[in-house]
């Protein structure tokens, strides 16, 4: 009998191993996600994804093109009114049939992202990285990661990330009980070597629209106020950027922080209290994501982002003016 | 009649007329009495090739009645034929004028929006009662979420903040940056006309301001 298990255990050990989620480390899972937003940018392809947030369900589709030129994507909504949002790297263009406008946002190449990747490091003091296994998102083998956060003060994330193209399939942001808040999914995607720039092209004639925009980024950099700080980077959340806009509907320029432990972001927006009746006192939400409003002296300071209702209501109590 | 007219009414009956010609063309079908004969005949053979065969009657109809007067003998033919071919399209083209004076009534129902002409409604029109054209869709209206505990205008207030800070929060939704615009609601990203650039169209894609 011994014998027979002896034998067993010499015949097991000569099988190939399959590659369990063991044996993918932290580092491997945290160094596909800095791929993942690079593959997202360079590849051209065209697929439907479908976007969940709270009770709302919508399907969109997207082509995306990469060209010396850089990035060039267009997304049309396929439910509800015919939205469609084209962008050429940072000139975004939404059009609204149902208003019949055109509205134009001119992203300063500043306003974009840092990708994940720089953040990596730190990223490790409040989240684990797990590879939970193979599955099938769109007809394709993709690789499933848990991000778990450390805390209760940032959602995780569970992110399906394309095998062979390290393109992102499919994405949820799981609240602090782990169920899935927001969720974007492809069903079909399609990569190609090269895209006609056709498809890029609107469906609109534009005669009847009404084009417009905010403007926001065509006028000169407006002085920021640096007496605005987060001070001590209150669990973990530094300030990636420091912006002054003019919002759509705002009279006045709006201070704004962005804050970020790495992969949560936080604006934290600042207007003088007296010039804009209608702001918020105290906590909000819609979805995912949350808000808080507070007084502080002549100004107002409302924290927004895709984070836990105490963590908002933190960010804004940490900012600080000298 | 010329032959660009031959096509123009052929492309009308199936509907694939550009909307301008379409127009000067029905214009043209009530001001003459020959065109709307043509007209008529072109449904008829249109509805034969479609294997509709109510019409079919009519044309052997009419082309026996042609033969039988070609083969009369010449003393009756005369006054025959001014009478009785004319009788036989009357009836063809009365059915023709009452349809082309329905599709005017449709095109008069039609709100006069330049550039929106319907031609397939138009088409369609010819051959069924007005009443059916008329088509009012009732939209779901879909509001979209909305922020917990706060007036409208704060809530404006607050999809303002989050369509900006949507231009930033990228990292994990990857390359989906503004998915989330094409899925909120309307008043996310409608803007101020106040403060707003007003851009002159063109066709090019890009858009010069004013």
């Amino acid at each position: 009998m011994k014998r027979i298990v002896v034998l067993a255990l010499a015949f097991l050990s000569f099988l190939p191993l399959p590659i369990t989620a063991e044996q993918i480390t932290s580092e491997q899972v945290r160094e596909w996600l800095s791929r993942v937003t690079n593959a997202g940018k360079s590849l051209n392809y065209e697929g439907t994804f479908v976007y969940r947030h709270g009770n709302q369900i919508e399907a969109i589709k997207i082509i995306h093109k990469a060209d010396e030129q850089g990035e060039h994507e267009r997304m049309i909504s396929l439910t509800g009114s015919a939205r469609e949002i084209i962008r050429n790297n940072q000139f975004v263009t939404c059009i609204s049939p149902e208003n019949k406008s055109v509205i134009v946002d001119n992203h300063s190449p500043g306003s974009r992202l840092p990708s994940i990747s720089n953040n990596l490091e730190q990223l490790d003091n409040y989240y684990d990285f797990v590879f939970e296994g193979y599955e099938r998102v769109a007809s394709r083998e993709a690789r499933r990661v848990l991000i778990k956060p450390r805390d209760e003060l940032r959602y995780g994330y569970r992110l399906w990330i394309d095998d062979a193209f390290e393109l992102l399939l499919r994405s949820e942001l799981l609240d602090t009980q782990g169920n899935a808040v927001e969720q974007v999914m492809f069903t079909d995607i399609r990569l190609h070597e090269t895209l006609d720039s056709s498809l890029l092209e609107p469906n609109i004639s534009g005669h009847e629209y009404t084009w417009v925009t905010d403007d926001e980024h065509k006028q000169d950099p407006m002085p920021l106020d640096k007496r605005w700080k987060v001070a001590n980077n209150p669990h973990g959340f530094m300030l990636s950027h420091h912006n002054k806009h003019k919002l759509p509907d705002s009279r006045m320029p709006v201070e704004h922080l962005v804050l970020t432990d790495g992969l949560a972001w936080v604006s934290v927006y600042i207007e003088k209290a007296a010039e804009t009746p209608d702001l918020l006192q105290g906590p909000s939400s819609m979805g995912a994501v949350n808000a808080y409003g507070r007084v502080m002296g002549s100004y107002h300071v409302t924290a927004v982002g895709e984070v836990p209702s105490e963590t908002v209501e933190i960010l804004s109590e940490a900012v600080t003016r000298n | 009649m010329t032959t660009k007219n031959d096509d123009n009414l052929s492309a009308l009956v199936d509907g694939e007329l550009d909307s301008t010609r379409a127009k000067h063309l029905i214009t043209d079908i009530t001001a003459s009495d020959e065109l709307r004969a043509r007209w008529a005949n072109y449904h008829v053979i249109s509805d034969a090739m479609q294997g509709n065969g109510q019409h079919n009657q009519t044309i052997d109809l009419s082309a026996q009645i042609s033969a039988a007067l070609e083969d009369e003998p010449t003393v009756l033919a005369p006054r025959s034929r001014t009478r009785t071919i004319p009788a036989m399209f009357k009836q063809v083209a009365g059915m023709a004028v009452a349809a082309t004076v329905a599709a005017a009534a449709v095109l008069m129902l039609q709100p006069t929006e330049p550039g929106v002409f319907n031609q397939t409604e138009m088409v369609a029109g010819l051959g069924s009662p007005v009443g059916q054209l008329k088509e009012e869709r009732i939209r779901v209206n879909n509001s979209g979420m909305n922020w917990s505990a706060t007036q409208p205008s704060v809530a404006s207030r607050l999809n303002g903040y989050l369509v900006n800070h949507n231009g930033y929060s990228t990292a994990v939704r990857g390359n989906l940056p503004f998915a989330s615009i094409v899925g909120y609601d309307e008043s996310a990203i409608s803007t101020d006309a106040d403060d707003a650039v007003i851009l002159e169209y063109n066709p090019n894609g890009n858009s010069t301001r004013r």
